[in-house]
């Protein structure tokens, strides 16, 4: 039995303070991933935390034969993919086209947001902004967890081979919005680049 | 959908699985094809872009704050059950104390049931208990609207009153940040 799962061993038998052992160590991959799926700080805080509420609840449902890391990681994924949905489904009229996440895809950020980002965080948010929620989940698990293609299907409980289109679709999505080159966080980092 | 050939062997290349021999075998098979020699440009692009991303800072006490949650989950989970428990004994009691007169007077059955010694003390203590009640009830509200006249109408009163609510309150936020604290060191 691994750390992890001596650490779930002992939640389930009513350790609370075990729970927040696992919260310390998967805190920031957690926050990473919502981050990078949402966008947006204070959203992707409050997705974060709801991640491991629905893991503290569903404890009992765990496989202990799979990586705790990655099951979490699928609950936060599936949460934040549930929650662009929802989000687009109520911004959205059926026969318009997709609006980006203002959030997302401000081309002129707030003071505030300009002084922690730079034009670089700029550009992903905005490349990342353009995908579909599903896609995003790949990418991110790809990008910031160099998870393999298994991984990533193991977590967003599909095939590899699904997997592989999702990656290859989003990068080409981004690779045309890059080309477009409309957005001035894109062309400052491609000049920069 | 599956992908063709060309779009696996982008895939393998930007995720560091082709070797050597097997990008240069790539990269001259799209010297005849620029469309997607220019894909794979704006691609490496993107790779370049996201790779050089950093880690966003993680907010303040978020531990603590997930195990707040945690906490308040406890608690729901500890209460619930005592709750169905009162609502389903309240609601069963109250069917019965509304359906049992309307069955027993609608059948005739209440002078043979009065007649009964046992049951007519019965229904003399019940008949007494809910006339406490009643007084009970009564003393109480009567009790409050004092309590509440007395206190706005000397001020001096109602000052000490806000005053010991206010220090109270403030010993409560000095132990609530006192607990996150030692949570956070911890």
């Amino acid at each position: 039995m691994d750390g992890d799962q001596e650490l779930v061993a002992r939640v389930l038998g009513g350790d609370r303070d075990a729970f927040a052992a696992l919260v310390e160590t998967y805190q920031q991959s957690v926050f990473n991933l919502t981050y990078r799926m949402l966008g947006e700080q204070r959203e992707a805080e409050d997705a974060a935390q709801e991640a491991f509420l629905r893991a503290y609840t569903h404890l009992a449902s765990y496989d202990p034969s799979r990586s705790f890391k990655t099951w979490i990681l699928s609950i936060a994924s599936n949460y934040c993919i549930d929650r662009i949905r929802r989000r687009r489904l109520t911004w959205l009229s059926l026969d318009e086209p997709l609006p980006p996440h203002p959030n997302l895809n401000s081309k002129e950020p707030g003071p505030e947001e300009s002084a922690l980002l730079g034009e670089r965080e700029a550009a992903v948010k905005m490349l990342m902004s353009g995908l579909p929620a599903d896609y995003r989940a790949a990418v991110v698990l790809r990008y910031w967890y160099d998870f393999s293609y298994t991984e990533i299907a193991e977590t967003l409980e599909t095939t590899e081979s699904a997997i592989k289109s999702r990656l290859f679709r989003a990068r080409q999505m981004m690779g045309q919005q890059l080309a477009g080159g409309g957005a001035p966080e894109l062309v400052a980092v491609m000049e920069g680049a | 959908m599956a992908l063709n050939p060309y779009e696996n062997d982008f895939n393998l290349l930007l995720d560091g699985l082709l070797n050597d021999d097997e990008e240069r075998a790539l990269r001259r098979s799209l010297i005849a094809n620029p469309q997607h020699e220019a894909e794979l440009d704006r691609m490496l692009m993107v790779d370049a872009i996201l790779r050089g991303a950093e880690e966003p800072r993680l907010p303040a006490n978020f531990s603590a704050n997930v195990m707040v949650h945690v906490d308040r989950y406890e608690q729901r989970v500890q209460w619930t059950p005592w709750v169905i428990a009162l609502v389903t004994t309240v609601t069963v009691s109250l069917a019965l104390f509304i359906a049992a007169p309307l069955v027993i007077f609608n059948l005739g059955l209440a002078e043979p049931l009065l007649s009964l010694p046992r049951v007519s003390s019965l229904v003399l203590l019940l008949a007494q208990s809910l006339e406490w009640m009643r007084l009970a009830t009564v003393w109480g509200a009567e009790a409050i609207v004092g309590w509440l006249t007395f206190i706005t109408t000397e001020p001096a009163t109602l000052a000490v009153i806000i005053s010991a609510l206010a220090l109270v309150s403030i010993w409560v936020g000095f132990r609530e940040s006192q607990r996150a604290g030692a949570f956070s060191a911890a």
